[in-house]
């Protein structure tokens, strides 16, 4: 992501915060709202000098941080599968879900690719996963565990 | 007073409870390490157990699994770039780095060897120190906690020195996030935007869990890369990073020590206060300062040595006047009254023995620590062995259990991953996810004392003499000013290279 | 296409394996048994290694003792103050296997003045275990020797007394409203998170005065000087402290702690477990242990304590009315 970028985005969403929570500040009590609006005023303020920033800065800069390339493609699977995976967790319970998710993500994500003994590695990768988390989180530290409709 | 010592450590090589400090040491540093079990939990949990045993042997394990954890939360701090327990928050600056330079090994012997020394610093304070520093802990009142928390927040504009209004902004939303839920003067719903879940604020651990693990998840998976990191175990690690800490860090120990062990008598100040300021401190009086936080061993020191520090420091107050340092000591409090021991001066007379074995055995596991580390070290290490395609969805699935399990809430697991996201592409356009932890950590803190300190203004008259006229409050002020104000005006004290990029 | 049939024979196995598990997880409820038949989560609203949850493991060695056959699971829901626990408790399955405990009068003050998604009489209550007294108290060298003297220092000096409470729409904040309705005193309010930090500061000298529990002042009573109890009866803990009342304040301001299962819980279930606590609570082990631990001991039977929530309720309404404090 360039400079410019970089900055414009970093101070919409500085100024977008402050001006969310400013409105829900207009209900609150003067002290309850003291810091909060400071916070906020701080939050405008710095955001709009990064817009400036930004807004005059060559478009062409290159950003500071050096960034590998991303396969965006990996994480967005793997982001929406997580949000499946939580979903389940509440309506199926924590291990049958972390059992599905860690065989499918992880073969997904391997690169040997959709094969047979990928598949199978990844199996027996879930298993130990899983049980590991069982013994040390249900048995030995005895941390109730979300459980749905399944275990 | 002699007598009493040398018992204790007598007392502490009995086989049941030499026993106890191994289990307690393996079983606090295991629990440090899974972000999401904090040594508060730890320790928590094991109390029950100590009901069947002796008040001796009880106390000597709790003592032994806080100091594993507060240890342990480095692990998952430098191998991903996750604090296992908040007051490794400041080890990732560094850890982390140096874990992708293929130096993990390095980090996490420099980080048991650091606790190590630490513990036992704050240890000694304990032991012979304890009267008057309890005494100082008392003359903390709300304006000097306010005006430590501003210098802790001070070390984010240090940090960030090349982006330094990202790195405040970063701060600020994270303060700014600390006040959802109930506002601490009078009591009433904040920032909730109508959901009821988020009265209860939006809890540290999950929130960092997000920043830190989740997110780093998320760059894992996408990344071309192999492995986590490259590693190559080598044998007598522990011994050469020994060497390297005796030549290169004998100050940066000290000082981070006794920074730790001054803190951590604090009652709501902890680890995680104490091992950002001392990191600062170190970065401030290194000549290479550059390196901190592109992989710099006298980073991972600082941090390391400090929160362990603040164990002892913690007891202080607890063992002397029954008002415990921290979250931890209040639990090992709630054992001794348990076991019908009243905390309090007394304590060192009516039941000495108890006393003076358990600060002494603290001492003995500080240094059992460093053998059960280093063998731990050499297990936790094959996490880098271990191919992202399965290490990354592992992490999510431990994420997303040590965040529920902190108060079996399913909201603290969707916390967590909003912020996971928060980290990730807060990260992309430049926001600093350690600053924002600090935000998070210290916001509440800040605000709790700010409001006091204004209703105290009510009684004593003015505003102005609550804030700016105590001794240690006008200490702290000028640290903070000195803190800010030299990097700015003295090139000694101002990384040469980003002395052209300030912003 | 190969790739097909492997996702296909996947699905299939994931699918046979949640059914089998299911089959597993399915208790057969033809057959009544004797209840309980499996583990009761117990809801502490507090964290791990607070008074709320040392009593109550203490009060899982006896539960061992006399209900062997199942034993308790803890389970912490901290936050808001103990809000989000009781809340657990009162949306829990009324299927006798979670039950929780309960602060008074926390339970009834987050729901009038916090918004708390519960209300009292969403609970079968089965017990109240603990009283815990609230008591003034001054740093031992203070220049109040009785509670009247800081009375009257803070009727000649309206808001210059420094008064340490802990939380607000808590016990102590009743307390101190109380106290300034029956004496008319103004007092600068000081807030404070938690014992700790409150003790602290009455010992460091940021506050004058300072509304504590028994429970929480034990621990630093060489420090401190306790000028008066808010209770009935002197408490055997102090025994050298006089109650309010027998020195002319008319005040009794409480914390009280107790369990209870949500509303709709089957009523035999609720008698077993109203019984087994009493069979707990009378043990003369158990109430050796409360003692040892510095716990104020007081049973009273389940329906005894929902009379009393709902006394202290209208109380309390009253007092937050007169100073404004219901929106």
């Amino acid at each position: 992501m360039t400079k410019r970028k970089a900055d414009l985005l970093a101070g919409l969403v500085s100024i977008l915060v402050a001006i969310v929570f400013m409105v829900q500040g207009f209900e609150l009590s003067e002290r309850s709202n003291a810091l909060p609006f400071v916070l906020e005023v701080f939050l405008f303020v710095s955001g709009l000098y990064l817009l400036i920033r930004g807004i005059r800065t060559n478009a062409a800069e290159k950003g500071e941080e050096g960034e590998s390339e991303l396969d965006w493609v990996k994480s967005t699977v793997i982001v929406l599968a997580t949000f499946v995976y939580v979903a389940c967790v509440i309506y199926i319970g924590f291990y049958v879900s972390t059992f599905v998710y860690l065989i499918l993500g992880s073969w997904y994500l391997n690169e040997r690719g959709f094969t047979l003994p990928a598949l199978i590695v990844s199996a027996i990768f879930s298993i130990g996963v899983s049980a590991v988390l069982y013994l040390t989180f249900t048995v030995f530290l005895l941390v109730p565990t979300p459980a749905g409709l399944l275990f | 007073m002699l007598e009493h010592i040398i018992q204790g450590f007598v007392n502490s090589f009995i086989p049941f409870n030499f026993l106890l400090i191994i289990a307690g040491l393996t079983g606090g540093i295991i629990i440090g390490a899974l972000p999401g079990l904090t040594a508060t939990m730890g320790v928590a949990l094991m109390v029950p157990i100590t009901f069947a045993m002796n008040p001796i042997s009880g106390l000597v394990m709790l003592g032994a699994i806080y100091s594993g954890a507060i240890y342990g939360g480095s692990n998952s701090a430098i191998l991903i770039n996750t604090p296992g327990t908040p007051s490794s928050v400041a080890t990732t600056f560094d850890g982390w780095p140096m874990t992708q330079k293929g130096d993990a090994e390095g980090a996490l012997n420099a980080s048991l060897l650091a606790s190590a020394f630490g513990g036992v610093i704050g240890t000694l304070f304990l032991l012979f120190l304890a009267a008057p520093m309890a005494q100082l802990a008392l003359k903390f009142g709300a304006p000097e906690f306010f005006w430590l928390c501003i210098f802790g927040l001070s070390t984010i504009a240090a940090m960030s020195q090349g982006n330094v209004v990202k790195g405040l902004i970063s701060g600020a939303l994270g303060m700014t996030i600390s006040t959802i839920g109930l506002d601490p003067l009078e009591g009433l719903p904040r920032f909730t935007f109508g959901s009821y879940s988020l009265v209860q604020g939006i809890e540290v651990i999950p929130a960092m869990i997000g920043l830190f693990s989740f997110s780093q998840v998320i760059i894992l998976v996408g990344s071309k890369k192999k492995f986590i990191a490259a590693y190559k175990g080598k044998k007598g690690a522990t011994l050469r990073t020994a060497k390297i800490l005796w030549k290169k860090t004998k100050a940066n120990l000290l000082r981070s020590s006794v920074i730790g062990s001054f803190v951590g008598i604090l009652p709501g100040a902890g680890g995680e206060i104490a091992s950002i300021i001392s990191y600062n401190e170190a970065k401030r009086w290194d000549d290479n300062k550059c390196n901190f936080g592109k992989g710099a061993i006298e980073g991972v020191v600082a941090s390391e040595s400090a929160n362990n520090a603040t164990i002892g420091g913690s007891l202080i107050p607890m063992l002397t006047l029954g008002i415990p340092g921290s979250a931890v000591a209040a639990v090992i409090m709630g054992a001794l009254l348990a076991h019908g021991i009243q905390p309090g001066f007394k304590i060192f007379i009516n039941n000495a023995d108890l006393a003076y074995t358990f600060i002494v055995s603290l001492i003995v596991v500080n240094i059992a620590m460093v053998f059960v580390g280093s063998v731990l070290i050499k297990g936790t290490a094959k996490v880098l062995n271990v191919p992202t395609s399965y290490i990354g969805v592992a992490i999510v699935a431990l994420s997303i259990i040590g965040s529920y399990a902190i108060r079996n809430s399913m909201v603290d697991v969707m916390v967590m991953i909003f912020f996971g996201l928060v980290g990730y592409f807060g990260g992309r356009i430049g926001f600093d996810t350690g600053a924002m932890a600090l935000g998070i950590i210290l916001g509440p803190i800040v605000e709790d004392n700010l409001s006091r300190s204004i209703s105290l203004a009510g009684a004593e008259g003015s505003v102005f003499k609550v804030f700016f006229t105590h001794p240690i409050s006008l200490l702290l002020i000028i640290l903070t000013l000195v803190s800010v104000l030299t990097p700015m005006f003295l090139s000694k004290y101002r990384c040469k290279k980003e002395a052209g990029a300030n912003d | 296409m190969k790739k097909n049939k492997i996702l296909v024979s996947i699905v299939g196995m994931v699918l046979v394996l949640a059914l089998i598990l299911t089959g597993c997880g399915q208790k057969s409820t033809v057959v009544k048994e004797k209840y309980p038949t499996k583990p009761l989560n117990m809801v502490i609203a507090f964290s791990a290694g607070g008074s709320s949850d040392i009593q109550a493991r203490l009060m899982q060695k006896y539960w061992n003792k006399y209900v062997p056959e199942q034993p308790w699971v803890f389970n912490y829901k901290a936050g808001a103050g103990g809000a989000i626990g009781f809340g657990a408790i009162a949306q829990a399955e009324p299927d006798g296997y979670t039950l929780g405990g309960l602060n008074v009068p926390h339970m009834i003050l987050q729901p009038m003045a916090q918004g708390a998604q519960f209300s009292i009489d969403d609970f079968a209550y089965i017990s109240q275990v603990v009283t815990d007294p609230q008591v003034l108290a001054v740093e031992k060298s203070s220049q109040f020797k009785t509670w009247k003297e800081a009375i009257d220092f803070a009727k000649a000096n309206p808001n210059k007394l420094k008064v340490g409470i802990v939380g607000t729409f808590t016990g102590h904040h009743m307390m101190l409203l109380d106290l300034k309705d029956k004496t008319g005193i103004e007092v600068t309010q000081v807030v404070y998170k938690g014992a700790a930090d409150q003790n602290a500061a009455l010992l460091g000298k940021e506050i004058d005065l300072m509304i504590g529990n028994v429970n929480d002042v034990m621990r630093s009573m060489e420090n401190m000087s306790i000028l008066g109890i808010a209770s009935e009866k002197r408490n055997d803990f102090l025994p050298d402290v006089p109650t309010l009342k027998e020195t002319g304040l008319d005040l009794v301001s409480d914390i009280r702690r107790g369990f209870a299962v949500p509303k709709g819980t089957d009523p035999e279930k609720v008698k077993f477990l109203r019984d087994s606590f009493k069979k707990i609570q009378e043990d003369p082990e158990y109430l050796a242990d409360m003692k040892k631990a510095g716990q104020p001991t007081d049973n009273m039977s389940g329906e005894e304590f929902d009379k009393y929530v709902h006394e202290q309720q209208e109380y309390n309404k009253n007092l937050l009315t007169k100073f404004n404090l219901l929106k």
